[in-house]
């Protein structure tokens, strides 16, 4: 998921969001924060082939949708049924896209084309042979079809923002240090052509001193804001026709670049944000402002919802916020994978793709410092553990603070994955660099991983391995780190101090011993899946080690070749030892202490399976040709013949293998997950993608009727007093009727929208009401009746909670501590449930209510 | 997300195992010890059992009574003829007994002073006086190798207990049943006596001539202490011996229980007394006395450890009892009782079942330095930790965070001789510590590349950075020798270790986790010494 590329529309309700990722456009409930839909999904089935930058609801009808893209398209979608209804053509790649309702078929493009050669030839000479800087062209677009279709007006360089004023009047743009205005008031020139730079009464263009960065334009009055690159807002006023220079004010907070602004529909207040992760709140009026401050990453998109409910922001690190307008608090927060958004020289993916045991998530780097758990599967955010603990602050200079640092984590291989170890740092290249080794513990309360040792440069060098012995049984669990100072450690749980009354002695890890050999590095380690052998690869010689008692066992040297090894593992159940160097891929029989067969590859990664003995490895050779062939290769140890054969077009930047019980019951190679080099999740063999893709989809499902369920939406009155019992009666019997007409699957939105049955008491004209004081009687009968039945729907509740919660079980296997859905799932059954509870109090209840009700009339 | 401000984590580094048990922590609160110089060796000290817990002191031909609020000498008792031993209070508090090296023994209102009652029948030196348990009847014990009970008012003798061949320089009555009776003697033997039976019930040998005895509340186990040893015997064994154990070098002088009788403590001549645990009679805490131990006692609320010396010195050591302590202990006494208000709602919850309790947010409360670095003025964050006497661990995370947020050089710079002494100081003290020693190079480097310019302008400085190097270059000496002593014992593990020569694994000596803390020295991190011309 690429979530904050480009900012995120609103629909008009404020109900759902669209946010655009990568091809496709995810419409996200603000509600549960879950996808309701995807547009454009696949390439075949008429969606985009490239990009999606830009994506507008249809001032005509709100309930369509324009989206632009890098592919020369914009096409035109009912997002409620997910139809693709319109494709126009334009031909060459959008960036930027507006439309006014005033004239609802024209649309605004600032598209990039590739410079002429003659424009690129001189470019060249005056850049000394850098890339040519991108030109953006201001297009018209008539979506009528007519004879001149495209109307080129301007042309500009990198356009950073294009806005059309509230009441249609200008068009404004941006471009490094220039703001174009473009009156565009209706019948002011539909038909004429491009725009010339001495039209000065149809084009402004004024200068900034900066470069600008942001651009808004104020919903109400003649006011636009620019942010710049030194931090400044600027407000422009009064750029009317036959001013030269427009009146300023400037505003100035943001120490660095101002991402991006957006004003509130009253045009009260100016929202804006940058790289210091804090949202900035102008009341324009008294210049007063609000912070919104730690955000947790860098704002690039600010949005404001048609209802000034929300604000939806997009952040650097894939994320977008979701807070509310009122009290600022965060309503939904939906988080992609962290680290494709991250700078991946200081940060590089040094952890690869690890399998938490507990749950089956992904581990891996997340931004700097941090890991992520990521559900690959369902592509979802699972949970971000910080290893380095910081606050993070902006730079003060030019100058980037260095960032921490993950290099390894792993997890214990018992079955409650009790223990996770990773090792982080932090090298600015001045001060001591800082090394640590860390020991997590599951905490069963907070399902968490909680800091255990912190160990404080357990090496004088580089930690180039830490991995845990999978022994199983009564041992204390043990970890071993080699390191480039030429030493390998062991690290044991060892209680310290004596137990005291009701208090367990404390538990931390320490060194237990420290092992070298000769005075070479080692740079890989393995256990033997029993845990009995240790095997550290000093060079391009391979010890032997038994890690309880300190003996060396035994050492394996290659044969002559001189790369250091930089891979090695054992595989489970078997007496093979993989080992990889820069170039060649050897199997060594530890029975017989021999190579069984090698192999020259070129490995980029080496990954053992955690259930059966086979091994995948990536590779990448420019034997053939001179475009490198990048293939993934899966083994079974005895036969230098692989199992599987894969080409991949581009490198993969991870793989692993995804623990699947019924592969090995089938004996079949257990599914490959890779992450391929757009940071996306790929599955090969195992299950058939369609199972997966099925599985996805009732997730899916589930997560549509939550969306659905949600949306019905709560009056002020149940806000206050809860859900009207009549109202649910009602409904109830509603959902009964439904029941015997065995149509179950439509039933539960019908019957979120019958809530909003109004109370049948107040149902006359107010003139033929009884007075409110006999009245009262009537009303409170009401009330009470389902207090009365409370007992017994609670009691009926629980039940259908239990036999709900064990379908549950039964169903989701593979998705366990995924506690957000789960939760969401019993809120569902819940509501369920209480339609079915209130059934037995509340069909009499209406009638006892009414003969009161009649009653009272007939008095008067 | 908009997170909290996370406030600076502090560093926690491992305890040091061995060091300091939660034991000896106990033992070292008895800090401040007054000493107080007597004429002659204290023989004896006795706590009241009653509360303001004052103490006997007997030493020369006097009883001393101290107070153990302002430890000054609140009654001084000096009608004896000869040297008085043995000064012991009444469990009441309100009389003292003392005996005599005439043999005389004399009962004194501690109000008054004035002598109540005297027994004159021992012939020879009477080394034990002491009150029975019950209230009535006095023991002493006198080398004239007789023990006896005395009825106080009558002043006449119920019993005498003949049986010992040498001195008896110990006794005590039983505190569990009054009729029975224990000594010890220089004829190394220890004697249980029972006055039902008017003799000698059991007989337990010493091995030794016993200088002191007491016996655990229950009357089961006796302990006895003569020589260097100190023996434990099983009474309902029939006297067993159970433990034996010499852990003084010379004679144990004396012992005592603690209030709860589960730490024995010893005083002996070799100048120490040292701390039992009575589970397994392992030493948990030794204490050194500048002289000879002759007499320990520690108050009945174990607030005062009082040591009297052969030389005539007196060591009173209080610990100041915690507040928390003291709130522990009042509320077990203030337990609610039966009949009372408090009795009467115990375990009743004032929130009935269907009330709504709003929990109140407590609001954060941030350090000062937190507060300036929330605020980015890390100069101030860093005064303030410096000012206000924070342990060093605190400013070195301080430090480490500055260096994380890449702003070491704006809190260092801008200072005036004034603003820069602290950190000075603060790098002079705890640059050699090896937890420290990398993280506060750094800063050195930094402050002298940014305060050369100025060398020379203010003498409070140029002296900081003189004692800096004095330090540095003593370190550096220091890792030297390490490396020294380190490079022989390596010669002589590779002479016993003769196998695989070039393969090792060393056994980490300290389990501590932190092993830069480990005695690795790294001369090339201190490198950086200042240039000061």
């Amino acid at each position: 998921m690429r979530l904050s590329d480009y900012p995120v529309v609103f629909t008009t309700d404020s109900n759902y969001f669209f946010s655009c990722d990568a091809k496709t456009i995810r419409i996200i409930s603000v509600e549960t924060g879950q996808v309701v839909r995807i547009l454009s999904a696949s390439v075949e089935e008429g969606g985009h082939s490239n990009t999606v930058t830009c994506v507008m609801l249809n001032p005509k009808n709100s309930l369509q949708l324009y989206s632009a893209s890098l592919d020369g398209t914009i096409k035109l979608w009912d997002f409620n049924d997910a139809i693709l209804l319109r494709t126009f053509e334009i031909g060459t790649p959008i960036t930027n896209m507006a439309m006014h309702e005033s004239f609802p078929n024209d649309v605004y493009l600032v598209v990039t084309k590739k410079s002429t050669k003659r424009f690129h030839k001189k470019q060249y000479k005056k850049s000394g042979g850098l890339v040519a800087k991108e030109n953006s062209i201001l297009v018209r677009y008539s979506l009528k079809s007519s004879r001149k279709r495209i109307v080129r007006l301007l042309s500009s360089r990198s356009c950073t923002g294009l806005v059309i004023s509230s009441d249609g009047e200008y068009l404004v743009m941006t471009g490094r240090y220039k703001l174009h205005v473009i009156h565009i008031a209706a019948g002011d020139g539909i038909e004429q052509g491009a725009v010339s730079e001495h039209d000065e009464a149809r084009l402004r263009t004024y200068l900034t001193p900066d470069r600008i960065t942001a651009l808004a334009f104020h919903p109400t009055e003649g006011c636009i804001a620019t942010g710049d690159e030194r931090g400044r807002i600027t407000l422009w006023y009064c750029f009317g026709k036959n001013v030269d220079r427009p009146v300023t004010t400037s505003m100035h907070w943001h120490a660095h670049k101002v991402a991006d602004l957006a004003f509130t529909s009253d045009g009260n207040y100016l929202l804006s944000g940058g790289e210091e992760s804090v949202l900035v709140i102008w009341q324009l009026s008294t210049g007063h402002k609000q912070f919104l401050p730690r955000l947790g990453s860098e704002i690039k998109h600010i949005t404001v919802s048609p209802d000034d409910a929300f604000y939806a922001m997009g952040h650097q690190d894939n994320s977008v916020n979701v807070i509310r307008a009122v009290d600022l608090k965060i309503k939904t927060n939906i988080q992609g994978l962290k680290f494709s958004h991250t700078d991946h020289v200081s940060n590089p993916l040094s952890t690869g793709l690890v399998i938490e045991p507990r749950n089956g998530h992904v581990v891996l780097n997340g931004l700097p410092g941090t890991l992520q758990f990521y559900d690959p599967i369902k592509d979802q955010h699972i949970m971000e553990l910080e290893v380095f603990p910081r606050n993070k602050v902006s730079r003060t200079n030019e100058k980037e603070i260095v960032p921490p640092r993950v290099m390894h984590v792993a997890f214990s291989n018992d079955k409650a994955a009790r223990w996770m170890a990773t090792v982080d740092g932090r090298d600015d290249k001045e001060t001591t660099p800082e090394l640590y080794i860390k020991f997590w513990e599951y905490d069963d309360d907070s399902h968490t991983y909680v800091l255990n040792t912190r160990v404080d440069s357990p090496h004088t060098k580089e930690i180039t391995s830490c991995i845990f012995n999978p022994r199983q049984g009564n041992h204390p669990p043990m970890v071993v780190t080699t390191s480039l100072d030429g030493t390998f450690k062991v690290w044991e749980l060892t209680h310290q101090g004596e137990a005291r009354r009701g208090v367990e002695a404390e538990r931390a890890w320490s060194c237990r011993s420290t092992g070298f050999y000769r005075d070479m590095v080692p740079r890989a380690a393995g256990f033997a899946s029993d845990g009995s052998l240790l095997a550290v690869a000093y060079g391009q010689i391979i010890t032997l080690w038994n890690p309880y008692l300190n003996t060396l066992q035994g050492v394996l040297t290659q044969p002559p070749e001189n790369r250091p090894i930089h891979h090695l593992t054992f595989l489970k159940n078997s007496p093979f030892l993989i080992a990889a160097t820069s170039d060649h891929l050897y199997s060594w029989n530890l029975l017989t202490c021999s190579v069984w067969w090698s192999y020259q590859l070129k490995v980029d990664r080496l990954v053992p399976s955690q259930t059966s003995s086979n091994f995948v490895v990536t590779c990448s050779d420019r034997a053939q040709g001179s475009v490198p062939q990048h293939r993934i290769l899966v083994f079974k140890p005895m036969d230098p013949k692989p199992v599987q054969i894969e080409t991949i077009e581009k490198k993969a930047r991870a793989i692993t293998f995804m623990p699947d019980a019924s592969a090995t019951a089938r004996d079949a190679v257990e599914p490959i997950l890779i992450m391929n080099h757009g940071f996306a999740f790929e599955v090969l063999g195992g299950r058939s993608v369609e199972e997966l893709k099925a599985e996805a989809e009732q997730a899916a499902e589930k997560a549509r009727a939550v969306a659905l369920e949600a949306e019905s939406k709560k009056s002020l009155m149940s806000d206050i007093f809860g859900k009207a019992a009549v109202a649910d009666a009602a409904a109830a019997k509603e959902k009964k009727e439904k029941k015997q007409q065995q149509d179950t699957a439509a039933s539960r939105g019908m019957v979120s929208k019958k809530h909003m049955v109004r109370n049948p008491l107040f149902d006359a004209p107010s003139h033929v009401m009884a007075p409110v004081s006999s009245l009262f009687e009537a009303f409170m009968g009401q009330l009470l009746t389902q207090g009365k039945s409370a007992k017994e729907e609670s009691k009926a509740r629980k039940k259908a909670l239990k036999q709900q919660k064990q379908e549950q079980v039964q169903q989701q296997t593979g998705a366990q501590g995924n506690t957000a859905e789960t939760a969401i799932d019993i809120d569902m059954d819940d509501d369920a449930v209480e339609i079915v509870g209130v059934k037995e109090g509340g069909d009499d209840a209406i009638p006892s209510s009414l003969s009161k009700i009649f009653s009272a009339r007939l008095s008067l | 997300m908009s997170s909290d401000f996370k406030s600076l984590t502090v560093k926690k580094y491992p305890r040091l195992p061995g060091r300091k048990t939660a034991e000896s922590r106990y033992w070292r609160k008895f800090k401040s010890p007054i000493v107080v110089k007597e004429f002659a060796a204290v023989s004896s000290i006795h706590f009241s059992e009653t509360s303001p817990y004052d103490f006997a002191v007997t030493a020369s031909t006097r009883v001393q009574i101290y107070s153990s609020k302002t430890h000054q000498v609140k009654k001084t008792i000096s009608r004896f003829k000869d040297v008085a031993y043995s000064g012991t209070i009444r469990n009441d508090g309100r009389l003292v007994v003392a005996g005599d090296a005439t043999g005389l023994i004399q009962i004194f209102d501690v109000g008054s002073r004035a002598i109540l009652r005297t027994f004159r029948d021992h012939r020879h030196p009477v080394h034990v006086a002491k009150f029975s348990s019950d209230k009535t009847q006095i023991l002493s014990a006198s080398d004239d190798k007789t023990v006896r009970i005395w009825d106080m008012p009558s002043e006449t003798p119920v019993t005498i207990f003949t049986g010992h061949e040498d001195y008896i320089r110990a006794g005590m009555v039983s505190h569990d049943n009054p009729h029975l009776v224990l000594s010890g003697s220089y004829d190394q033997t220890v004697k249980l006596w029972d006055m039902r039976t008017q003799g000698c019930v059991m007989t337990m040998n010493h091995g030794a001539p016993v200088e002191c005895v007491d016996m655990f509340p229950d009357g089961g186990v006796v302990v006895s202490a003569g020589g260097p040893h100190l023996k434990v015997f099983d009474l309902l064994a029939g006297g067993r011996p159970m433990h034996s154990l010499s852990n003084h070098q010379k004679t144990v002088t004396s012992m005592c229980f603690d209030h709860s009788y589960s730490r024995l403590l010893t005083g002996s001549l070799d100048h120490h007394v040292k701390v039992y645990n009575v589970q397994d009679y392992s030493v948990v805490h030794s204490v050194k006395y500048p002289a000879p131990v002759m007499s320990v006692a520690l108050s009945p609320d174990d607030t005062h450890l009082v040591a009297g010396m052969a030389g005539g010195l007196l060591s009173i050591r209080q610990r100041v009892v915690k507040s928390a302590e003291v709130q522990t202990r009042r509320a077990q006494e203030e337990q609610a009782h039966g009949g009372t208000y408090k009795y009467f709602v115990r375990g009743q919850k004032t929130a009935g079942e269907g009330d709504f309790i709003v929990e109140s947010q407590k609001k954060r409360r941030l350090r000062e330095y937190d507060r300036y670095l929330k605020v980015f003025q890390y100069g101030n964050a860093l005064d303030a930790c410096l000012r206000t006497n924070q342990p060093a661990v605190t400013t070195v995370s301080l430090i480490q965070e500055l260096i994380h947020r890449d702003g070491l050089r704006q809190a260092l710079s801008g200072r005036d001789d004034i603003s820069l002494e602290p950190l000075a100081q603060f790098l002079v003290r705890n640059i050699n510590n090896p937890r420290y020693t990398a993280l506060l190079v750094d800063v050195t480097t930094v402050m002298i590349d940014m305060y050369t310019a100025v060398m020379g302008q203010s003498p409070l400085i140029d002296e900081l950075f003189m004692r800096l190097r004095a330090k540095v270059k003593q370190e550096i000496a220091f890792q030297k020798q390490l490396f020294s002593v380190i490079g022989s014992m390596e010669m002589l593990f590779a002479k016993s270790t003769s196998t695989s020569v070039g393969v090792a694994f060393h056994n980490e000596l300290s389990s501590s986790s932190n092993t830069s803390s480990s005695l690795a020295p790294k001369p090339s991190t201190e490198s950086p010494a200042p240039t000061i011309e």
